[in-house]
């Protein structure tokens, strides 16, 4: 509230003192608090105030942040399977942004099938009897998923060895991955990695995949279970490729 | 509009507001990407408005998620392990120090109703009152008075008032 000096003047509101702060009072409101804080002393204290809070707030605010999480965005060139708009694009890109250990997170996860349903509809035109690349989480069984890796080197994540089954990998001549679960029998899920793909299985699956990578892809990393990654060359991805016993 | 550009401009700043709004990483980090997927379907016509119309998608998309119920929370219960940032630091008192901190600036948000943590907030990421206005629904004018009684609702809860210490 407004209250008023022995000469007449009325000191400024909260209001006020935050504008000329924050340097959004305009002329002649800001002239005005100049002259005012130059001759009231209990005003000046009041803004001294207001600016100590402030700085305090957000010291207290910054301390306690955490770091943002690990993103960042992949440009997605053109695929073969379907001409894709401009905005249809950057929404695949968007898709593509998350690192690796967010995807491991089940809300993450779902943020991610919800946009899958978007970027499929950009490739298959909306069409919804076109199989589903990303199963729902109660709907796991096979699928196929197809993207542009963002790094040469490409890695595959199984989560363990499993009852049956093999991966096995060609090259293609043109710049999309895609990976194919063949006779899935028990719960797979194909996750897309910027880096790669993640298949997550269990030890009860029986399934094979089939994974077929761009010319632009010069190493092929596949990880399981933990172990030692075994490291492929693209030149033995040639012709009829290169594949590894998933059984136990 | 080049989003590659905006997602590099502004992901970091709109993701710190959304923890400090809801104080959760995971809704923070998937409602930041929600507005960039939306941004690229179809954004504001000039790329001057998109800070604001980003903060703004991203606010809705929180409190959207908060009607919709706590299914979230109770999947970051049953695994606390998945919990993004819940790695292990190298020093425990620290981290012992820091978690202490982060619950107590939490308290002190969590103490402001929804439009004092918009506007407090939005401040502190140098919206202009006209913007911060625009965005809580109110005028441009009264926005100093709001964030004057917000900044000092929240300094007592902090205890960073000096009468409040003792």
């Amino acid at each position: 509230m407004t209250e008023t000096l022995m000469n007449g003047a009325a000191h400024l509101e909260d209001g006020e003192l935050l504008r000329y702060l924050d340097g959004e009072s305009e002329h002649p409101e800001r002239g005005a608090a100049q002259r005012h804080l130059a001759a009231c002393g209990e005003c000046r204290a009041r803004q001294e105030t207001f600016e100590r809070r402030a700085r305090a707030v957000s010291a207290a605010l910054a301390a306690a942040d955490v770091a943002p999480p690990p993103v960042r965005l992949v440009e997605m060139r053109r695929s073969p399977l379907r001409r894709l708009t401009a905005a249809q694009i950057k929404a695949a890109a968007v898709l593509v942004a998350l690192l690796g250990g967010a995807l491991t997170v089940s809300p993450v996860r779902a943020w991610l099938v919800d946009r899958w349903h978007d970027v499929r509809s950009a490739f298959t035109g909306g069409d919804d009897s076109a199989p589903n690349p990303l199963p729902d989480e109660d709907a796991q069984g096979s699928g196929s998923v197809a993207f542009v890796p963002a790094a040469g080197t490409f890695t595959v994540r199984l989560t363990t060895r499993q009852i049956t089954g093999t991966l096995r990998a060609v090259m293609g001549a043109d710049s999309v991955a895609s990976a194919r679960v063949v006779g899935a029998a028990g719960g797979v899920d194909l996750v897309v990695l910027p880096d790669g793909l993640a298949i997550r299985n269990d030890s009860n699956a029986q399934a094979s995949y089939v994974l077929r990578l761009p010319g632009a892809i010069t190493e092929l990393v596949v990880e399981m279970g933990g172990r030692a990654a075994q490291r492929v060359r693209s030149d033995e991805l040639a012709g009829a490729g290169w594949s590894i016993e998933l059984g136990r | 509009m080049d989003v590659a550009r905006l997602f590099q401009e502004h992901h970091d700043a709109l993701f710190r507001y959304l923890e400090r709004y809801t104080g959760d990483p995971d809704l923070a980090a998937d409602a930041a990407q929600e507005a960039f997927v939306r941004l690229a379907r179809k954004g504001p016509r000039h790329d001057a408005h998109v800070r604001a119309w980003l903060f703004q998608v991203a606010t809705n998309v929180v409190r959207d998620d908060r009607r919709a119920g706590r299914r979230r929370l109770a999947l970051l219960e049953a695994k606390p392990d998945r919990v993004p940032g819940a790695r292990p630091e190298p020093d425990p008192s620290e981290q012992t120090e820091r978690e202490e901190l982060r619950l107590r600036v939490r308290a002190a948000l969590d103490a402001l109703n929804q439009r004092e943590r918009t506007i407090l907030l939005m401040r502190e990421e140098g919206f202009t009152h006209r913007e911060i206005a625009a965005a809580v629904g109110t005028t441009t004018k009264s926005v100093g008075t709001m964030i004057a009684r917000a900044l000092e609702k929240l300094s007592r809860q902090l205890g960073l008032e000096p009468e409040a210490v003792t």
